[in-house]
């Protein structure tokens, strides 16, 4: 623990459209992790997001359109590497990540693992999704675990810390669209080890689901390919 | 010897130098770039090559074993397909270099502001 306070990170915010929730988020991670650089990513809002995160004292970068959560957390990723931070921490601005279990991510990282996963699923937490968002995940869990070689739980959680060469790895290759399950295997297949921390998360304090129930069939055929086509896509530099 | 009717030849001849002279003139306005003009001359000379010497499309035909017009169609079609697959290439690389660019936009636009900030300090 005492190791990971000597070290820079930096908390990477997404945030599209969300000033209803953005001050509070960031106000959360402030208490929590007041060591950690905040860092917000405006995805092209039209809405006030940018400067109620800067008001609250948050960096702020701007994105000059809407671009895709992906595209937004790989900016995070980009200023990480440029500015030299030792650990990035993706927490969403809608408020559904709990600030307080960050330090726990950090802390997973010590161990020379390259990402920790806060998930929902490891122990049974108070998470009941509603039953075709549950297929999905079971679906991805199954897939993902097949293709890793061990079980993994919770793949969807946007909730997750990466260390210095996760960060690196992931500036070059990011879906811009559902990132999180492809980021999985392209870890993998770079040879880097991601560990599942059990979270509690609070769900939705403002705003929707990115994933709605229309997108949901294009959320499930796009992530499967996208899943398939990682593990025979070429290596990073190879 | 396949027998096309002469207003039918002429039609397709007019054809050919109408699509000419709109690629021509697109590429002269600066509408359309040179890269992909090559797709659309192409285009025209093998519509030409079918007005003026029918019998390659009979050639085709004994070959993949098909009617002279069905073959039409499948040579039209796996033409148009390669068009469609090439311009998906060109979308999905668009995609990319804009996606960076935007990225790089944000992290510039970031700096100058730290910077004016900080003369202004």
């Amino acid at each position: 623990m005492d190791q990971t306070l000597s070290k820079k990170t930096l908390i990477i915010v997404p945030a599209y459209n969300e000033d209803g929730s953005i001050a509070r988020v960031v106000e959360h991670i402030g208490k929590n992790v007041p060591q950690a650089d905040i860092l917000v990513v405006d995805d092209g809002s039209t809405d006030r997001t940018a400067r109620r995160a800067r008001e609250s004292g948050a960096m702020v970068m701007s994105l000059p359109y809407n671009m895709g959560i992906g595209t937004a957390v790989q900016s995070g990723f980009l200023f990480a590497k440029q500015k030299g931070y030792h650990f990035a921490v993706q927490v969403d601005g809608d408020g559904q990540h709990p600030a307080s279990e960050i330090p726990r991510l950090l802390a997973a990282l010590e161990n020379g693992v390259d990402m920790a996963i806060g998930s929902r699923f490891v122990q049974s937490t108070n998470y009941r999704p509603p039953f075709f968002r549950a297929v999905g995940i079971k679906i991805f869990a199954f897939l993902v675990s097949l293709i890793v070689g061990k079980r993994v739980y919770d793949t969807t959680s946007g909730f997750r810390a990466c260390g210095r060469k996760a960060i690196v790895l992931l500036t070059e290759t990011y879906p811009h669209d559902y990132p999180e399950v492809e980021a999985l295997i392209t870890l993998h297949r770079n040879g880097m080890r991601f560990v599942e921390v059990p979270v509690e998360m609070n769900y939705r304090q403002e705003g929707k689901s990115s994933i709605s129930a229309k997108v949901g069939l294009y959320y499930m055929m796009k992530v499967t390919l996208a899943v398939l086509v990682a593990v025979i896509k070429r290596r990073n530099g190879k | 010897m396949m027998e096309i009717a002469t207003h039918l030849r002429v039609i397709i001849g007019i054809l050919c130098f109408a699509l000419v002279g709109i690629i021509i003139e697109l590429i002269r306005q600066n509408r359309l770039k040179e890269h992909y003009a090559i797709i659309w001359l192409l285009t025209a000379l093998s519509i030409f090559i079918f007005g003026i010497w029918p019998d390659s499309l009979n050639l085709i035909s004994r070959f993949v074993r098909l009617h002279h017009l069905t073959t039409l169609f499948m040579v039209a079609f796996l033409f148009l397909l390669a068009i469609v697959l090439h311009f998906t290439l060109a979308i999905s690389q668009l995609f990319d270099r804009n996606k960076r660019l935007t990225q790089e936009v944000a992290w510039l636009k970031f700096e100058l502001e730290q910077m004016k900030g900080q003369e202004q300090n």
